[in-house]
């Protein structure tokens, strides 16, 4: 098996426009590389050409020049999906199924059946927290319901790549919450994540690896550590301190040549206080 | 994945997964429903034909009931199929699917399969109900003879009625009914990979339907090489090659009065259909490989 | 481009090939019995718009009833003109219907044909009368015919086809004729061999046919020795001069040994 999950060469995409003789670039010359293991995030605003690409790499539609293969087949080939999760943006299911049997039916699509795939099926309504939904039908989901039958079924056939576009697009943040673990979880489990999304807080704490795109180009891509961290600063969070204390640190920093650059009351994390004020409620 | 299993098994699996669960699609939007329409029909004009005196009342529901059969089941087939793929794109079903290890093919024919299906139990209930409500006004009938008629004439009249009333013969007739449904449902997902919209799919279709009945005239007449116009006779020639001729799966109306259906013959019509099926579809195909999602 | 046009090529060469079949099949539906209706510019009319889209569509046998139904209701209101229009157009829609053609042909030989004779208050004058009256049984006659184009193995149409030769038209060579063509149909019933053969007596010349064929239905057994045939096989051995040792009637099955009954 290839060490490189997904490999993108010079990939451009254009859609005609309707009655007219221009095109819309929605992808130029893009290429990247995100080796087996790694979580890569794409970010970008709307209409950077994320989704597209994502797409591409699913041979879902046609590159208009370039290539892209998946652990070394190319994305044209039904093969390149055997071993790929899919969360589209806005995933939306068949109204008229039960949470239980949207992932039964998406599981036979990857070739389970019987007992094997019934006990799969449950396990992932537990993991995404859907087990007392399993048989109400998806049209009464709400968005972030459906989100997350959409990651239980991209996870359904064990792939060793996920691609989630927006995967916490319109979920609360208990939900995105549970969303992000899931992906450290699937990290940790050594498998691949291509993920997009313009919730930045987010993709740094989960991404190893991101690519910033505009317009259908790429225009930065690297370490989260290298593209955002001041390698010169460092942050330190107080409790009790009297203002004699903060004083003498000052001139201490002063002493020693470093600088303090910047002094506020710290605040908890607005995030972390709404997960607390929820959790503490059930 | 599972165990490592010979691929077209596997093929087979999710083609079956994709054509039940566009079943289950078309029985929970409850198309069904639509099958109520015949049963009023039917039934309406079990009542309805006892009062004609001119002309055999069984045989009247007869041809109310094939007739009806056959409109019914090509309808049914048309507006559940138009809808199948633009909803998908619409909803974006159709990547989740695809991004499966599905191919297109096997997407499309699972569709396909879904309609039959569906088409084949329709066809069996229209019939089941059919027959019953047959049956019924048969021994009605019987009753009203027995009463009429005299002891020694009536075995006689009754084997008359019984025989005239379930023919055995209409069941291939039936089957073309049928055929005749599933191939205008394959012309419709044809039309349906070449639409932007299905108000277009459906029109289309049902354009083609009926040029479909009357296509028999205008070939013959080509083929005669009568006098025309230039431009008429390219007309009509364009029409006998590009439309299927329809009207060669009713044959029921003859087998109602009587005549035969030799095997043969049926198999010959039924090879015809199952070839255009087949052409439809192998076309259907070839469009949506090439379309973007 | 290139692409598209061997699409289109081949697509013209199935188009080709599915005519041929098509062409085909209808020659064998139609030898079959299938297919045989004719949607021309009468029944047409009588079909109105909707009633021919659907005829075309699935529902012809239905439009032919509801032709029918309607043809009935003229017949209450004895509109002859008007039920023959209906008839034939109900015909035409379902040619294989023989109880229509036999039916059609009952109303206009018999029923319209004897409302002529009889209507005297529109036609006083009682050659005209004949003349409406011997229309009508043409019409008759024409309905019974086309219907043996569609349905040539009918022995129902044969035999009707006698019965008006030999009731409206008083020719006994043509109903006999008739006759001997509906016995050789399939499912043909046992008298028309005899019907046949009286007719055949009642034309002048013909009476040594006539006998020839009373005497082998005679000599077939029990079931063809009625009492009208042997009545005519006697006559027939009396006109004929036919030698006592040669005669059948003498057999000690008949029932009595005076020839002359009558
Ligand atoms: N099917 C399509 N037809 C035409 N234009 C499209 C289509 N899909 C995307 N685009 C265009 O391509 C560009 C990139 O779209 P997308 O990849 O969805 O952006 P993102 O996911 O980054 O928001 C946009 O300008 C969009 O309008
Ligand atoms: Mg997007």
């Amino acid at each position: 098996m290839s060490a490189t999950a997904i490999l993108i060469k010079d990939l451009c995409k254009e859609f005609p426009v309707p009655f007219r003789r221009e095109t819309v670039k929605a992808v130029q010359n893009l290429s990247l590389e995100v080796p087996a293991g790694e979580v890569y995030g794409l970010l970008g605003p709307n209409g950077s050409g994320k989704s597209t690409t994502m797409k591409i790499v699913l041979g879902l539609i046609r590159p208009s020049s370039g290539s892209t293969e998946v652990f070394g087949v190319d994305s044209r080939r039904v093969e390149s999906r055997e071993n790929v999760g899919f969360l589209p943006e806005n995933p939306y299911f068949y109204k008229y199924l039960t949470g239980l049997e949207t992932l039964l039916f998406f599981g036979k699509l990857c070739g389970l059946s019987g007992r094997h795939l019934r006990e799969r099926s449950f396990e992932l309504l537990q993991t995404v927290g859907l087990e007392e939904a399993a048989d109400r039908r998806l049209g009464g989901y709400s968005k972030g319901m459906l989100q997350r039958i959409g990651l239980a079924q991209a996870l359904l056939g064990e792939p060793r790549l996920l691609v989630l576009d927006e995967p916490t697009a319109g979920v609360d943040p208990a939900g995105a919450h549970a969303i992000r673990d899931l992906i450290l979880q699937c990290k940790q489990r050594g498998i691949t994540v291509l993920l997009c999304s313009h919730l930045l807080g987010q993709v740094q704490e989960i991404c190893d690896r991101i690519g910033i795109m505009d317009r259908g180009e790429l225009l930065a891509e690297g370490r989260i550590d290298d593209l955002a961290g001041k390698k010169n600063q460092i942050e330190m969070v107080l409790e009790n301190a009297t203002p004699t204390l903060l004083e003498s640190l000052g001139a201490l920093s002063l002493a020693s040549g470093a600088r303090v650059v910047s002094q506020r009351g710290a605040r908890t994390d607005l995030e972390k206080f709404f997960l607390d004020v929820t959790r503490h409620r059930s | 994945m599972n165990q490592a299993q010979n691929p077209l098994s596997l093929s087979l699996r999710r083609i079956w997964a994709l054509a039940h669960n566009t079943f289950l699609e078309l029985v929970r939007l409850k198309v069904f429903y639509f099958l109520l329409l015949f049963a009023f029909l039917i039934i309406g004009s079990s009542l309805f034909t006892v009062q004609f005196s001119f002309q055999n009342p069984l045989q009247v529901l007869k041809d109310v009931g094939l007739g009806a059969m056959s409109i019914f089941s090509w309808l049914l087939g048309l507006l559940c199929t138009a809808n199948l793929l633009p909803k998908d794109m619409e909803d974006r079903t159709l990547y989740t699917i695809l991004a499966k290890p599905v191919s297109r093919f096997e997407y499309l024919q699972g569709k396909l399969y879904g309609v039959f299906l569906l088409l084949g139990l329709s066809v069996l209930l229209m019939s089941l109900l059919f027959a019953g409500v047959l049956a019924i006004r048969e021994q009605q009938e019987i009753a009203e003879l027995a009463r009429n008629l005299s002891a020694e004439n009536l075995p006689a009249a009754v084997a008359e009625i019984r025989a005239a009333t379930f023919q055995m013969n209409l069941l291939p007739g039936v089957v073309l009914i049928l055929l005749k449904a599933m191939l205008c449902s394959t012309l419709t997902l044809l039309l349906s990979t070449l639409a932007t919209s299905s108000v277009f799919t459906v029109l289309t279709s049902v354009v083609v339907y009926l040029i479909g009945h009357v296509q028999g005239i205008a070939r013959e007449a080509w083929l005669a090489g009568g006098q025309a116009s230039p431009l008429l006779k390219v007309l009509i020639a364009g029409m006998a090659l590009a439309f299927p001729d329809l009207q060669l799966f009713n044959v029921v109306d003859e087998i109602a009065v009587g005549t035969a259906l030799p095997a043969l013959l049926f198999w010959q019509v039924a090879g015809f259909g199952g070839m255009y099926i087949l052409v439809y579809f192998l076309l259907a195909q070839l469009v949506f490989s090439t379309r973007e999602l | 481009m290139r692409k598209a046009l061997c699409i289109l090529g081949l697509l013209a060469g199935f188009g080709c090939l599915k005519t041929a079949a098509e062409h085909y099949l209808l020659t064998v539906q139609r030898s079959a019995g299938f297919q045989l209706a004719t949607l021309s510019g009468q029944t047409r009319t009588q079909l109105g718009q909707t009633g021919f889209v659907a005829a075309l569509s699935g529902f012809r046998a239905l439009m032919a009833d509801l032709l029918w139904i309607r043809a009935g209701s003229a017949f209450d209101r004895t509109e002859w003109p008007r039920m023959q229009m209906l008839l034939h157009a109900a015909t035409q829609l379902q040619p294989r219907a023989v109880v229509f053609w036999e039916m059609a042909h009952f109303h206009m030989a018999y029923d319209a044909s004897h409302s002529m004779r009889l209507n005297v208050r529109q036609q006083p004058a009682a050659a005209l009368r004949r003349v409406a009256e011997l229309e009508y049984v043409q019409i008759g006659e024409d309905f019974l015919k086309a219907g043996l184009v569609f349905n040539p193995e009918s022995a129902t149409l044969w035999q009707r086809l006698g019965e008006l030769y030999s009731r409206r038209r008083d020719d006994p060579a043509r109903a006999s004729a008739a006759y001997a063509e509906a016995a050789r149909k399939p499912g043909a019933l046992g008298f028309l061999r005899r019907m046949a053969a009286y007719e055949l007596a009642k034309v002048p010349g013909k009476d040594r046919e006539a006998y020839e064929q009373l005497r082998s239905l005679y000599l077939e057994g029990e079931p063809q020795r009625l009492p009208n045939l042997v009545r005519l096989l006697r006559q027939l051995e009396e006109k004929l001069a036919v030698p006592e040792a040669e005669r059948v009637y003498t057999t000690p099955s008949a029932p009595s040994g005076t020839p002359a009954s009558r």
